[in-house]
């Protein structure tokens, strides 16, 4: 909002005579024309109305650059619009910069700059733009109590959110991780526990997969392997006649108990029976009770 | 599974001449026969049935009044055959069992043949009670009658094919006893622990049925000659050969036979014992020779051809045990020593 300042009055009139009418009148706005600091921009604008056949001569308008040691053109405009009685009014807006470094507070003026007028035969020149304003300094020079509490702080350091819980919850989840990893295989019997106590059938029923179908040897070798399995099962040397001891001491292995006598069945003919008698039980059968007690044997 | 015909006994009728299926009809009868006055002691008289078809001799031992002498009595009983019996004393001399010496009608000093040739050489069972009274020397000639089947005596070799030597000997009290040499020990193919039966009922009767206590009476009312004595050897000898011990059997008894001469090197862990030094001998192989011998006859009564690792393990304590010969130091811990060293044993050596 700018605040209307009458700057120059009426022009000048110079010369009296039939050339006095030829502009009506030469008025500068600007804004408020005190509290200018060093740095600030003053907008100002000068409205001049002239009479017909009169036109503003635009090569007499300043052109945008240093005015004076402290102040700068930056940029000037000029729109025309009519005005009464056939006349013409010229808006002319100019950009300043102030660099005047006030050492205490005083009166500056925008000097005005000369602009002319002409009917291509008449010609007429009248000062406009000129404004006054009061500048003020940055600062006082004389130090004032308190002062230090407006001095420059040091920049405040960037707050950088903590990622140490984040860090410590992800830890916490791998090693989860990890333990349910380990607790599985623990389960499953793989490796590393493959050979552990408890789990005896899981590792049997491994290598009895690969053994029952290598012919009379290898079944041989897997009715043994399922032998040492039972045994380690037990705790001791399972015989045939300790079946039923054996299930009510591991009743998880009941369901099987059939299974279980024909597999020693087919045991004993195999190695205690008459030369040249073979296993009566089918790999396919051994392989599958040796998977169904590895199952029972984690479910137990 | 039933056994094949072995030689020399054919599926005949006749009682001289029977198959092996109707042995084991015989050797049944016999058990459930003996069994009608010896209640609950199965294991026993199934042991003592092993032996008798295993041609060996047995020692029973076990604690004063549980039966032991009917037992033995019940048996030669139900066995049939001549039966002589003499009780060990510490005054026992050797001779006192080959003769009786005494003054005649006429005040002639006179020598009849004592125990052991009263019934010459038919002689079927002989039974000697408190064997550890008698004397060392009273040992040397029962371990030559229990190993050759013969005495020499009145100027000539007596011979007994059919003698079968049942001793006990009570384990209670140690004075004036003398323990059995080791060669007397290594003699009896098996010997027997005897307990009391554990059953309620079973004890119920022994001691409030009246029918146990005459013991006479108890043993005069079995049958006699169930299984004639005479055709046991030939019977024997037909179950050796004809029941079938696997070449993988063999190795698992050899096994057995090496974890218990080395225990240490097989495993076995004795709490309070010193490994290296806690067997002073034993495991003999005529011990493991009768072990296989035993195991034969207890397939075959239990109707198959094989050995099985289960016949081994049914006689293998009253066979092996007393031949296992302990340090000194140890011999005091032997009722906890040996059994457990068994059992170790078995627990051990895999089977198959």
């Amino acid at each position: 909002m700018r605040r209307l300042l009458l700057a120059a009055a009426i022009a000048l009139f110079a010369p009296a005579g039939a050339g006095l009418a030829q502009v009506r009148s030469v008025e500068t706005y600007g804004p408020r024309p005190f509290g200018v600091l060093l740095g600030d921009v003053l907008k100002l604008q000068s409205v001049v109305v002239v009479d017909a056949p009169f036109k503003l001569d635009r090569s007499t308008l300043p052109q945008p650059g240093a005015v004076t040691y402290s102040l700068e053109l930056h940029k000037i405009d000029v729109t025309e619009e009519p005005a009464p009685d056939n006349g013409t009014r010229y808006r002319i807006e100019t950009e300043y910069q102030t660099f005047f470094s006030a050492l205490e507070t005083g009166e500056q003026t925008v000097p005005a700059y000369t602009i002319a007028v002409s009917d291509g035969t008449r010609r007429e020149e009248v000062q406009a733009g000129k404004w006054t304003y009061v500048t003020s300094p940055l600062r006082p020079i004389q130090g004032q109590a308190g002062e230090s509490n407006l001095r420059l702080r040091p920049d405040v350091r960037p707050a950088i959110p903590s990622t140490r819980a984040a860090r410590i919850q992800l830890g916490a989840a791998l090693a989860l991780v990890a333990l349910l990893f380990c607790a599985l295989a623990w389960q499953r019997s793989w490796w590393p526990f493959h050979r552990r106590a408890s789990r005896p059938f899981g590792a049997a029923a491994r290598e009895i997969g690969r053994l029952a179908g290598r012919g009379e040897e290898g079944r041989r070798a897997a009715l043994l392997r399922l032998h040492r399995a039972f045994d380690v099962a037990w705790g001791k040397r399972l015989l045939g006649d300790d079946i039923g001891a054996f299930l009510r001491d591991r009743p998880a292995f009941a369901r099987h108990g059939e299974a279980i006598r024909s597999f020693f069945e087919a045991s004993r003919a195999a190695f205690f029976g008459p030369a040249g008698a073979t296993a009566s039980i089918a790999p396919d059968a051994l392989t599958r009770l040796a998977r169904d007690l590895a199952s029972a044997e984690r479910a137990s | 599974m039933s056994v094949s015909t072995a030689a020399g006994l054919r599926p005949e009728t006749a009682s001289t001449d029977l198959s092996l299926d109707a042995w084991r009809d015989r050797a049944h009868a016999f058990e459930a026969e003996v069994g009608r006055a010896v209640v609950g002691q199965p294991g026993v008289v199934r042991l003592l049935t092993v032996a008798l078809f295993a041609r060996g001799h047995v020692l029973l031992e076990g604690d004063v009044g549980v039966g032991k002498t009917t037992i033995l009595r019940a048996v030669a009983r139900v066995l049939g055959g001549p039966f002589e019996r003499i009780e060990g004393t510490v005054d026992l001399m050797p001779t006192d069992m080959l003769y009786t010496a005494f003054v005649d009608d006429d005040g002639k000093p006179r020598v009849e043949p004592g125990p052991v040739l009263h019934h010459g050489e038919d002689l079927a069972v002989f039974f000697f009670n408190e064997i550890n009274r008698a004397r060392p020397q009273v040992h040397s000639l029962l371990l030559r009658l229990m190993a050759e089947r013969s005495v020499t005596a009145f100027g000539k070799e007596w011979s007994f094919p059919h003698l079968q030597v049942f001793a006990d000997r009570n384990r209670v009290e140690k004075e004036e006893t003398f323990e059995l040499p080791a060669a007397a020990r290594d003699r009896f193919l098996m010997e027997i622990a005897v307990e009391a039966p554990s059953e309620t009922e079973v004890r119920r009767d022994l001691v409030f049925n009246p029918r146990f206590h005459d013991v006479d009476r108890l043993i005069g009312g079995l049958a006699e000659g169930v299984v004639d004595h005479r055709r046991l050897g030939d019977v024997g000898r037909a179950i050796q050969s004809a029941v079938h011990a696997s070449p993988t059997l063999e190795t698992y008894v050899l096994g057995l036979w090496d974890a218990l001469r080395a225990p240490k090197a097989a495993g076995v862990d004795i709490a309070g014992a010193d490994m290296d030094r806690l067997l002073q001998g034993g495991a003999s192989p005529r011990g493991v020779s009768a072990l296989v011998r035993a195991a034969r006859v207890t397939a075959w009564l239990a109707g198959r051809d094989m050995v099985l690792p289960e016949d081994v393990r049914a006689v293998f304590s009253p066979v092996m045990a007393h031949r296992i010969f302990l340090d000194p130091i140890y011999e005091i811990r032997r009722d906890r020593i040996v059994p457990d060293l068994c059992r170790q044993v078995f627990e051990r050596v895999p089977a198959p």
